[in-house]
């Protein structure tokens, strides 16, 4: 992938996304500054965590998905939404030792073993999986946990 | 007479356009303005629709628009008669860009869904779901049947999807 179409791709992404949208839905922005994508999810009785997309290869390859807290820190398994189905997976990837995001969209999903055959080609062009509609694909997840 | 410039936003895709009117004018005056310079708002009821800055705010045509909150070099909607004000929101943009759409309140919250999401270049959106203030909405029924009146931000955008299952 070239790096500067990755950025372009990444920007023209991420600058869709407005400021009503992060009033709407309680998202707190922690940067957004090519390749990282770092938002926290809020809400009433809710502990924030925070999701952190690492896109370098925007969008030949989908982003590498962190889960943290508010402070950063990586959550560890007991720490994950609870609730949310699968998505929020407490096992820990063989690529990052870390629990992690198994779903369409997450660079972790598409890399293990189970999935591999689920490629991301498949996804790349749907609506439903831009940087923003991936993470508002998170953030659905989130909110039913 | 000191004269306030006002940008007026109207129609179902948010359409904008600026005005002189009087300090001290009145509603009535506005309106006339308005359709001289070529906006058509059709037949208004009593009580007229507006957004001054983000308020809704029901006013009859003998209000002194200064007494309602109306500045220079401010902005308001306009909503025709039995329409409601609705701002689609999504990850890939907001439409109106700017502002609020002025909808019939009556047509099913699909409509202006489906037609916010050609304008965004959205292609495949079946999978997506509505919600406003956190509540998923049923697009299919007309706004105040799914209690929505007067201003509306929807928020649009797919569920949680495949996946999982370790």
């Amino acid at each position: 992938m070239n790096e500067a179409l990755a950025r372009e791709l990444f920007k023209s992404d991420v600058g869709k996304i407005s400021d009503d949208l992060f009033t709407l839905r309680n998202w707190k922005l922690y940067n957004r500054e090519f390749p990282v994508l770092d938002i926290g999810f809020q809400g009433a009785c809710r502990t924030e965590i925070r999701i952190r997309f690492l896109a370098p290869n925007w969008n030949d390859a989908p982003p590498s998905v962190e889960l943290l807290n508010a402070h950063g820190n990586y959550l560890t398994g007991p720490e994950l939404p609870r609730g949310a189905g699968s998505l929020f997976n407490p096992n820990l990837h063989p690529a990052t030792s870390r629990p992690f995001v198994c779903m369409a969209g997450s660079l972790q999903y598409h890399t293990y073993q189970n999935h591999v055959s689920d490629v991301w080609e498949n996804y790349k062009r749907q609506d439903s999986y831009s940087l923003g509609g991936i993470m508002t694909q998170l953030w659905d997840a989130w909110l039913r946990g | 007479m000191k004269e306030n410039d006002i940008t007026i936003h109207y129609g179902e895709d948010g359409e904008v356009k600026s005005v002189k009117v009087a300090e001290d004018a009145s509603v009535e005056s506005l309106l006339n303005t308005v359709e001289a310079e070529g906006i058509l708002l059709g037949e208004l009821e009593a009580d007229i629709l507006f957004l001054v800055g983000e308020e809704a705010k029901l006013l009859r045509k003998e209000h002194k628009l200064h007494e309602h909150g109306f500045q220079h070099g401010g902005h308001i909607h306009i909503a025709k008669s039995r329409h409601i004000f609705v701002e689609v929101v999504t990850t890939s943009g907001t439409w109106p860009p700017h502002g609020y759409a002025s909808v019939p309140s009556h047509q099913p919250v699909k409509d202006q869904l489906h037609h916010a999401a050609k304008k965004l270049g959205l292609t495949d959106t079946s999978s997506w779901v509505a919600k406003v203030a956190g509540r998923e909405i049923d697009i299919n029924k007309n706004y105040p049947d799914n209690g929505l009146h007067r201003k509306v931000a929807i928020d649009y955008g797919p569920r949680a999807g495949g996946g999982g299952n370790e």
